[in-house]
């Protein structure tokens, strides 16, 4: 009887032994690799679920293309390829943002522009290069008070994810952020 | 015992409403078509409208008219088309180029002057479209004129043109300068 009562007793604590026994041979208090937010190369093609986007350059510029002063603009130079199966009309949005470390904030409006030769959309696999647009500080105009140009910033790559619903099946919407490219900063503001 | 059934056949026909929505094709994702099939100079009738495919290329290089020519490591498919427009008004906004793995190209915008656009019942629109397709993808690829959208019945007229290509492509090395869309009377 008291045997069995001392069996009792011990043996919550003989299955939590066990139980970490099987953790440790599992290797589960091993030191974690480390786990984080993705860094890609300048021009590495990153593969998202309907894209693929190589980031090529950053440059700040406070002049449109057609040379008329505009608010300080970071101007992202992307490779594009869409993998669809039928032409889509503009690059999905959310999938580029720009982090600057340190200073003030880039707009989260994203203003896509033409790139090159290329107005229109974006054909199955065929690469080409976009363009994108964010004002930087957001808000600024073209009379902002001139703000120090770190020597670089960050593109933040984001994919999407299904978001279909009754009214439409090919809907997507953006997703967490993947990874992103540390770029040099080209400035090329001219006030 | 009336209402009891009313509840019921209402709850019925929520639940037919509900399976017909899940199960029913996204008509703008599979819209279903009544093909007329053609081949490049002969001209192939739907109902609305009448079209002829007249001349195909492939080039690497075609000039919009304005700034530099657009020229593409892939290939552009300048293709001339007359489109009868028949009964009434078309936009002729859904010309598209169709591979034989079933993807879809659009005519690049860059080239608007000289695409398809709104044309009214009696009239002919002439227009050069310029699709940029990679190279391994033209072999069997056809022109589709669709219809603006669905018709009553769910069924949409459409023409499809076998363009002719096939591997291997020859492309041009030549310039190609597509001329502005223009509209006759049929």
């Amino acid at each position: 009887m008291r045997a069995r009562r001392l069996a009792l007793r011990w043996a919550p604590i003989l299955a939590v032994v066990v139980l970490l026994a099987l953790v440790a041979a599992a290797g589960g208090f091993g030191r974690a690799s480390g786990v984080g937010p993705r860094r890609f190369e300048i021009g590495e093609p990153v593969e998202l679920r309907r894209w693929v986007v190589a980031v090529e350059s950053v440059e700040l510029v406070d002049t449109t293309s057609y040379d008329s002063p505009s608010p300080p603009t970071l101007r992202v130079g992307l490779q594009v390829t869409w993998t669809g199966t039928a032409t889509e009309d503009l690059l999905s949005t959310g999938l580029v943002s720009v982090v600057v470390p340190g200073g003030p904030a880039a707009s989260a409006e994203v203003a896509e522009m033409r790139a090159g030769q290329y107005s229109g959309g974006y054909d199955p696999d065929v690469a080409r290069p976009a363009q994108l647009e964010l004002v930087w500080p957001a808000g600024a105009d073209e009379n902002a008070p001139h703000v120090p140009a770190p020597a670089s910033v960050q593109v933040v790559l984001s994919d999407e994810r299904p978001a279909q619903n009754f009214l439409f099946a090919d809907q997507w919407a953006a997703g967490s952020p993947l990874g992103h490219v540390e770029v040099p900063l080209a400035d090329r503001r001219t006030r | 015992m009336t209402r009891l059934r009313g509840v019921l056949g209402l709850l019925g026909c929520l639940v037919l409403a509900l399976v017909v929505a899940v199960v029913a094709p996204d008509p703008a994702q599979d819209l279903r078509r009544r093909w007329t099939d053609g081949e490049v100079g002969a001209w192939a009738a739907s109902p609305d409208r009448v079209a002829r495919v007249g001349a195909v290329s492939v080039v690497r290089s075609a000039d919009p008219g304005y700034g530099q020519p657009f020229t593409t490591g892939q290939a552009l498919v300048v293709t001339e088309i007359d489109v009868q427009v028949l009964h009434r008004r078309t936009q002729l906004s859904r010309v598209y180029l169709s591979t034989r793995d079933g993807q879809q190209y659009d005519p690049r915008s860059e080239f608007v002057a000289a695409g398809p656009s709104l044309t009214q019942p009696g009239f002919t629109r002439h227009s050069t479209l310029v699709f940029e397709v990679p190279l391994r993808r033209l072999d069997g690829a056809e022109l589709v004129v669709d219809a603006d959208g669905a018709s009553v019945d769910g069924y949409a007229d459409a023409i499809r043109v076998d363009l002719g290509l096939r591997d291997p492509v020859r492309v041009g090395p030549e310039t190609v300068t597509p001329a502005e869309s223009t509209v006759t009377t049929t």
